[in-house]
């Protein structure tokens, strides 16, 4: 049981009064404090019952964009024999959303809906549920603690952006591949060695034997679209402000790139790497990863990840800022991309190098993008990619 | 700034400035307060017209301070405008009564004459509190926060004439419920049930708080530091006249006019004396409206008055009386503990009326009358032990009481002899004491009240020395008195149990002045004539049980107020207990005597209160077959048939054009179907849902 703050004001001046009243002689002030501390005393009574009830949350979506808003569904039932009178459920985290329960009598049961909104981009922990039963005159508060959390993923605004056109077919090592592949056609694209769950059928018999391990073909469907994007979330590209606008920027590119069927790739210079099949199921868990992206030192922009053989080719879209002296680097993976794009967001300020990408000059085919912020960024992308 | 504050928080901040207001009650009286509360009702006028314009609200800071003082102007100094409007003077009076006026009214008597100058400063204080209460409700939208300059004026208001007993309860109880409305008001709709505790507790906090006062301080006042300035005029004592205005006894000093005799004249009063003069302690206030007679007075007073014109007072002095009750035509100041006048400017040629209580009492009361010991016995300095052995010998072994003070006047009466001629004695010290009442026994009035109050005193008699004049034994021939030197005379009154002080004469033990004294004086000569002799004299039966110490000190009645308390809250819970079900009952009754279609409409609303009774939600939009489906698991089937049938008949009723002959009965049975499964619920349930009084209320 605690005072809320008008609580505490009513008993200091119950006993500011009281002191005042019984020195100066007044009886109206004496009386008047103790009405007041009646008052808190009434307050003690009421709030002394806490609330038996059983509540559940239900919450319809549980990733929702920045400014957006989900309907979060409180039930709240009374097991027990007992009327309860109504209190106050409050959100310990999240954002302190306040619903007020109504009386219920015995076995009744009440759902009530509010609305719990998307603030900051993040994963919020929403809950646990704190009961409060309040005096009518808010002087005293009983807190208890009830329900589960849940969790919701607040994810940056999707701006509606084009997906790039398609890679070109890639040079065939070994050969060209028949066209009545079991899934459509496939490419080769790797012999690697045989890791438990490969298909038996796709066993590189003459490596095997030259290697002495077994060995598989990789192969993949040359006329499937690939889009990789490398968002640089080092602190000193990019201050925080512009980097919420580089992760808006980044997450409509792959929400776009991915929803239209490509196979993504997102990386990070300080280590994350989520590959993924493109399609709805392929764009949350991209979405997720960009969800919780912070600003975190990495040494280069360009990660080892990329670097190694893995999954290339196709599109590689560089999110960045003030980032000049790296981008040469870029030069290093140019090779394994049919197209490589650089997009700069945030105001440059007044720096050596003024506003804009720079410094991507001997990187052969690179094409760069500008823009204030993300809204400006994907309208350019859009005009660029078309 | 997601919602408005409601206009009843409005509504209730501003009632309590206004009590606050009303406070200063004591100070000016109610009525004269009244006008000048409008400022509260301007405030509110201004508030709303904010609500409904809100481009104003910026503004509100200066509408309202605007609004309140025209009304100020127009109800406190409507003597100051000019058809209506405002002037110059009406500015100079308010700047007056905001800079002065609150300090005059504490240097005045309460009640203070309800002047504008006097009284403005009260609605101006009351304005700004509704400003500051008005603005920090709207910014801070903390209602407790806002309530604070109501708290400030209230206070302020007990720093001036602090309420006692059972109105200082009850305003402290009204203040605390206003405060409550103010916050459930900003609070929203609240479970009405439990608001109830802390109205309880709330009441029985005030009245027990009120109660509890361990120091027993008495109440401070502002005014206890505000003494009304003395005029600057040197202040010759009038004891120290007497001598000299008997040598020339045909002086007139003044005249006065009174519908009924006056036995004296007095002029000062010393009560204190450090051996060598009596001095007067002076609490000089201005003349209110009208001064209450002392607490002293128990008895029942009546209102005498007098109309004076002086001629031979120099100082300030003025003629008054004991309990002076108003004084017009003159401005005066008054000793409210002495009873002493003190003209503002100079005395001579005055010319004023007074008024002033005359306590009634009769011989008989007053044979028996005990002294009054909280009158204080004052100062003696050091006793020559001549006079401390003659105290010890007269009177032997009488406690103090009336009949021993006049025991004591006869004595100095039979054994001393009044000085007359030219050789006068003089002086009131300790020595001229001794020589009058151990060697030449011979003296004035001056020595016989100085001595009488010097023995007294040593007796353990309340005793004072007044001076001023007797009353001249028969008027002028045109019907006037003319009071001249040779009235001048002093002395001792003794402070009497319900009567205060009461005059008594040593000196005239055989010039008794004879105007056909009535009222106090009358009584005592009756008293006076009946005293048996000396030996006789026997001390007083001291009733059983007669306590020296005051139990009820607060002067509240805490069990008349325990049980009108007990009885409020007994009525409230009989009114809940009878009331709602007797009201049900009633509409029940009202509801089945229609006909036709309100009939059956009747049914409905029946069975739907009687399902509300026992807690299940209906709005207004709920249907009858809404209702059978929430009622089903309370009542059980039976009920659920019986809604079944009301909802058709209801359809019928209402749609069929006429409603069929014998459809109200239908509806009717079907409410009975329903009540009759309600009775099979537990015992505890139905008693609530008989006491439910949220059924007196439309569904909403």
């Amino acid at each position: 049981m605690r005072l809320t703050p008008r609580g505490a004001g009513v008993l200091a001046a119950a006993v500011l009064l009281y002191v005042l009243g019984e020195v100066a002689g007044y009886v109206l002030l004496r009386a008047l404090a103790g009405a007041a501390a009646g008052a808190v005393l009434a307050g003690v009574a009421v709030t002394l019952r806490r609330p038996r009830v059983a509540v559940r949350r239900e919450i319809s979506a549980n990733r929702i964009q920045r400014g957006g808003a989900t309907t979060a569904k409180l039930v709240v039932s009374n097991p027990g024999t007992r009327r309860q009178p109504g209190f106050t459920a409050r959100e310990l985290s999240g954002h302190g959303e306040v619903v007020d329960v109504e009386s219920l009598a015995p076995g009744a049961s009440e759902t009530y809906n509010y609305k719990l909104t998307g603030r900051y981009r993040g994963r919020i922990t929403v809950g646990p549920l704190t009961l409060e039963r309040t005096d009518p005159l808010g002087l005293l508060r009983r807190p208890v603690a009830a329900g589960d959390t849940a969790t919701l993923w607040v994810y940056p605004p999707l701006r509606s952006a084009k997906a790039p056109g398609a890679g070109h077919p890639r040079h065939h090592h070994d050969g060209p591949t028949t066209d009545d592949s079991l899934h459509g056609s496939a490419d080769l694209r790797d012999v690697r060695e045989y890791v438990v769950g490969d298909e038996v059928r796709h066993l590189h018999w003459k490596a095997t034997a030259r290697t002495g391990r077994l060995m598989v073909r990789d192969y993949v469907d040359p006329d499937h679209p690939r889009f990789t994007l490398l968002l640089d979330t080092r602190p000193p590209v990019l201050s925080a402000a512009e980097f919420e606008e580089a992760v808006e920027l980044a997450a409509s590119l792959v929400n776009a790139a991915a929803t239209a069927g490509h196979r993504c790739r997102l990386l990070t210079p300080a280590g994350a790497d989520v590959t993924t099949n493109g399609g709805a199921v392929g764009v949350r868990p991209l979405l997720d990863v960009l969800c919780e992206a912070v600003q975190e030192p990495g040494e280069a922009m360009v990660p080892p990840a990329l670097r190694r053989p893995g999954m290339r080719g196709g599109c590689l879209v560089v999110v960045t800022g003030r980032a000049s002296k790296d981008l040469p680097r870029l030069a290093g993976v140019r090779a394994h991309f049919s197209a490589l794009y650089v997009l700069g967001v945030g105001t440059h300020g007044l720096g050596m190098d003024g506003l804009g990408v720079h410094g991507i000059d001997g990187v052969p085919g690179a094409r760069r993008l500008s823009a204030p912020d993300a809204r400006e960024a994907v309208s350019r992308w859009n005009q660029m990619v078309s | 700034m997601n919602t408005q504050i409601p206009r009843s928080a409005e509504a209730a901040m501003l009632a309590t400035t206004a009590l606050g207001g009303l406070l200063f009650g004591p100070v000016f009286g109610i009525p004269a307060l009244l006008p000048g509360l409008v400022v509260v009702l301007t405030t509110f006028g201004v508030a709303e017209l904010c609500r409904r314009r809100p481009g104003l609200v910026p503004w509100r800071p200066l509408l309202v301070p605007a609004a309140g003082l025209v009304a100020i102007v127009e109800t406190v100094l409507p003597g100051t405008t000019l058809g209506g409007l405002p002037t110059a003077a009406s500015v100079s009076v308010l700047a007056d009564g905001a800079l002065h006026g609150w300090q005059r009214t504490l240097q005045s008597t309460w009640p203070a004459v309800p002047e504008p100058r006097l009284v403005v400063f009260v609605p101006l204080l009351v304005l700004l509190a509704a400003l500051l209460g008005l603005e920090l409700l709207h910014r801070t939208r903390r209602p407790l926060l806002a309530l604070v300059p109501a708290l400030l004026v209230v206070v302020l208001s007990q720093a001036y004439a602090a309420a006692s007993g059972l109105t200082a309860v009850l305003a402290g109880l009204g203040l605390a419920l206003l405060a409550a409305l103010t916050v459930l008001a900003c609070r929203g709709r609240r479970s009405p049930l439990l608001v109830a505790p802390a109205l309880v507790l709330g009441l029985a906090g005030a009245i027990a708080a009120g109660a509890v006062h361990p120091t027993g301080r008495p109440a401070y006042s502002l005014r206890e530091d505000q003494p009304a300035p003395v005029p600057a005029a040197s202040v010759a004592s009038p004891l120290d006249d007497i001598a000299a205005r008997l040598r020339t006894p045909a002086t007139p000093v003044f005249r006065y006019t009174a519908p009924e005799p006056v036995a004296a004249w007095p002029v000062a009063v010393f009560d204190d004396f450090d051996g060598a003069n009596w001095r007067a302690d002076t609490d000089f206030r201005r003349v209110g409206r009208e001064i209450a007679p002392g607490p002293a007075v128990s008895a029942p007073v009546t209102r005498r008055s007098a109309r004076v014109e002086v001629t031979g007072l120099s100082g300030p002095w003025l003629p008054s009386q004991t309990w002076p009750a108003s004084v017009e035509g003159v401005p005066a100041l008054v000793d409210e503990h002495r009873g002493t006048l003190v003209a503002e400017r100079s005395a001579a040629g005055a010319r004023y009326t007074v008024g002033w209580w005359e306590p009634q009492t009769d011989a008989a009361a007053l044979r028996d009358a005990a002294l009054d010991p909280r009158a204080g016995l004052g100062g003696l300095s050091e006793v020559p032990p001549e006079i401390d052995a003659l105290a010890e010998q007269v009177l032997p072994g009488l406690r103090p009481s009336f009949q021993s003070a006049l025991a004591l006047e006869r004595f100095l009466a039979q054994n001393y002899r009044l000085a007359v001629g030219t050789d006068l004695p003089t002086g009131h010290g300790w020595p001229q004491l001794r020589r009058f009442l151990v060697e030449d026994k011979r003296g004035t009035s001056e020595q016989f009240a100085a001595a009488y109050v010097a023995l007294a005193r040593l007796r353990g008699i309340p005793a004072r020395l007044v001076t001023g004049f007797r009353a001249p034994e028969r008027p002028e021939p045109d019907g006037t008195f003319l009071v001249r030197n040779a009235n001048a005379a002093a002395w001792p009154e003794v402070a009497v149990d319900g009567v205060g002080w009461v005059a008594l004469d040593p000196a005239a033990g055989a010039a008794r002045s004879g105007t056909g004294a009535t009222g106090v004086a009358a009584a005592v000569a009756r008293v006076r004539a009946e005293l048996p002799p000396d030996p006789q004299l026997q001390n007083p039966e001291i009733a059983p049980g007669s306590s020296t110490t005051d139990s009820s000190e607060s002067g509240v009645d805490w069990t008349a107020l325990s049980i009108a308390v007990a009885a409020l809250l007994a009525a409230v819970a009989l009114g809940w207990l009878v009331g709602v079900p007797a009201t049900v009952a009633a509409r029940a009754w009202r509801r089945r005597r229609r006909t036709g279609r309100d009939a059956v409409l009747g049914a409905w609303a029946e069975a739907r209160d009687r399902l509300r009774a026992h807690g299940i939600a209906v709005t207004a939009g709920t249907t009858v077959r809404d209702l059978a489906a929430t009622a089903a698991p309370l009542t059980g089937p039976a009920a659920t048939q019986g809604l079944d049938t009301l909802a058709r008949t209801l359809d019928a009723a209402l749609w069929s054009g006429a409603a069929p002959p014998e459809a109200p009965a239908t509806a009717w049975a079907a409410v009975r179907t329903v009540r009759e499964s309600l009775a099979q619920r537990p015992w505890r349930e139905r008693l609530r849902a008989a006491l439910n009084p949220a059924v007196l209320r439309r569904p909403r």
